[in-house]
């Protein structure tokens, strides 16, 4: 089984998660900006944070065999912080960079205007740059922020069809499903969604344009939730091409549409920047 | 008004009153908790969400000031928590008790009880990730 997870934080992991996640199938990763829990207060945290995930992220992958990419933005939470917002001046730069396969994660929490206006600018910023974009749904109000989500969709530059939408669930899918948008699914320990009821989901809407994540972070999560989803298919009847679909060719599909999506792993470099994972050898 | 702190606003040992800036507005220390509850700085949009934010974390409703006064007659609010209630019973999960108390005080008929009672799901809160907050 090769695995694609489309959606997990690998800058809170450790190898030990790249060393499982690769015995388990996982081969290729998309790691989207988020917010890392502490506050940010200003532009320049955003800016080192992006240079990790475009340099030391994809060094510490290349060493357990997986394929790292990543989506920027700035994330719906910090988009309400002006010690914050100038970090979206600084972002056309970034996103002309070779891994950068998408804009995300950008979309709603508390749906306030300031989260309007983050979310239109860098919808707009995903069609000039060629990218497509990776919008989160938020925890609170869910209908209402897909809702109020695919009208900013409608209404930007950015086609739908090149819009993945996330956090998806049983109230939210099918008006997902009916916009023309891609489809996401977070599966986590509990909240969510859990393997038992994506199966459901799966078998209920099909797969097409359906991605499964495990959005994993520094929170309660777990980085094998895309096998655990693939073994619950095969075992519930779907055949190995349904998996093949839904856990690779699906986000390769999507984040293909960038025209930047490499899936060679090359021989890991020794060192990055002069730096090695072994603690005070370099 | 309040007790000045001993030694900053008419203590007399050292500062001089009026040589604070802001002098009149109790200083903030110890014995001086904020005075007023969030809630009166929170318009509509905000206040809902921080209600849903409760519900989401399992912090008890009992800890919103004014919450029957401002719930009371809120449609918007009522049709949130039902909206959630439905989010919660389309997941196989329990609805939390505090959000049909919520409900009842919008004045908004119940959410359905008859939501499914998994036996996988240990509580009526979402252990909440941290970036429900």
């Amino acid at each position: 089984m090769r695995i694609f997870d489309p959606h997990i934080h690998m800058t809170s992991r450790t190898t030990d998660d790249y060393e499982a996640m690769h015995a388990a199938g996982v081969r290729a990763v998309v790691e989207p900006a988020f917010w890392l829990g502490q506050p940010r207060t200003s532009p320049a945290s955003f800016l080192d944070y992006f240079d990790s995930l475009l340099g030391w992220e994809p060094f510490r992958a290349a060493q357990y065999g997986i394929a790292h990419h990543c989506t920027l933005a700035l994330n719906p939470k910090e988009a309400n912080d002006p010690r914050c917002t100038p970090v979206l001046h600084e972002l056309p730069r970034y996103l002309v960079k070779d891994r950068v396969v998408a804009v995300g994660e950008i979309g709603y929490d508390a749906m306030t205007p300031a989260e309007d206006k983050a979310l239109a600018v860098q919808l707009q910023l995903a069609a000039d740059h060629g990218l497509p974009a990776l919008v989160h749904t938020p925890h609170r109000d869910k209908l209402t922020g897909l809702r109020r989500t695919l009208d900013v969709v409608r209404e930007s530059a950015l086609p739908v069809d090149r819009v993945l939408v996330d956090h998806l669930n049983e109230t939210t899918v099918r008006e997902a499903k009916d916009s023309g948008c891609w489809l996401g699914f977070s599966v986590y320990p509990d909240t969510k969604m859990d393997e038992r009821r994506m199966v459901a989901l799966l078998r209920a809407y099909g797969p097409e344009r359906v991605l499964v994540d495990s959005a994993a972070d520094w929170g309660r999560s777990d980085p094998l939730k895309t096998r655990r989803v693939g073994d619950l298919m095969l075992a519930e009847g779907f055949t190995e091409d349904d998996v093949d679909r839904v856990l690779w060719r699906n986000p390769v599909a999507f984040y293909g549409l960038s025209g930047r999506l490499d899936l060679e792993v090359a021989a890991p470099d020794a060192t990055h920047e002069g730096n090695s994972l072994l603690r005070g050898g370099e | 008004g309040k007790p000045s702190q001993p030694g900053m606003i008419g203590g007399g040992t050292r500062g001089a009153p009026g040589k604070r800036s802001g002098a009149g507005a109790p200083p903030p220390g110890p014995g001086h908790p904020p005075p007023r509850p969030a809630a009166r700085h929170l318009d509509a949009h905000p206040w809902r969400h921080a209600v849903l934010k409760c519900l989401f974390t399992g912090v008890p409703v009992d800890a919103v000031a004014r919450l029957a006064d401002r719930a009371r007659g809120d449609g918007e609010l009522a049709r949130m928590l039902t909206d959630h209630a439905a989010e919660r019973t389309a997941a196989g999960r329990a609805v939390p008790e505090d959000l049909r108390h919520v409900l009842a005080l919008t004045g908004a008929v119940p959410a359905p009880s008859s939501a499914p009672s998994p036996a996988a799901d240990h509580s009526s809160t979402d252990h909440p990730h941290g970036k429900e907050s």
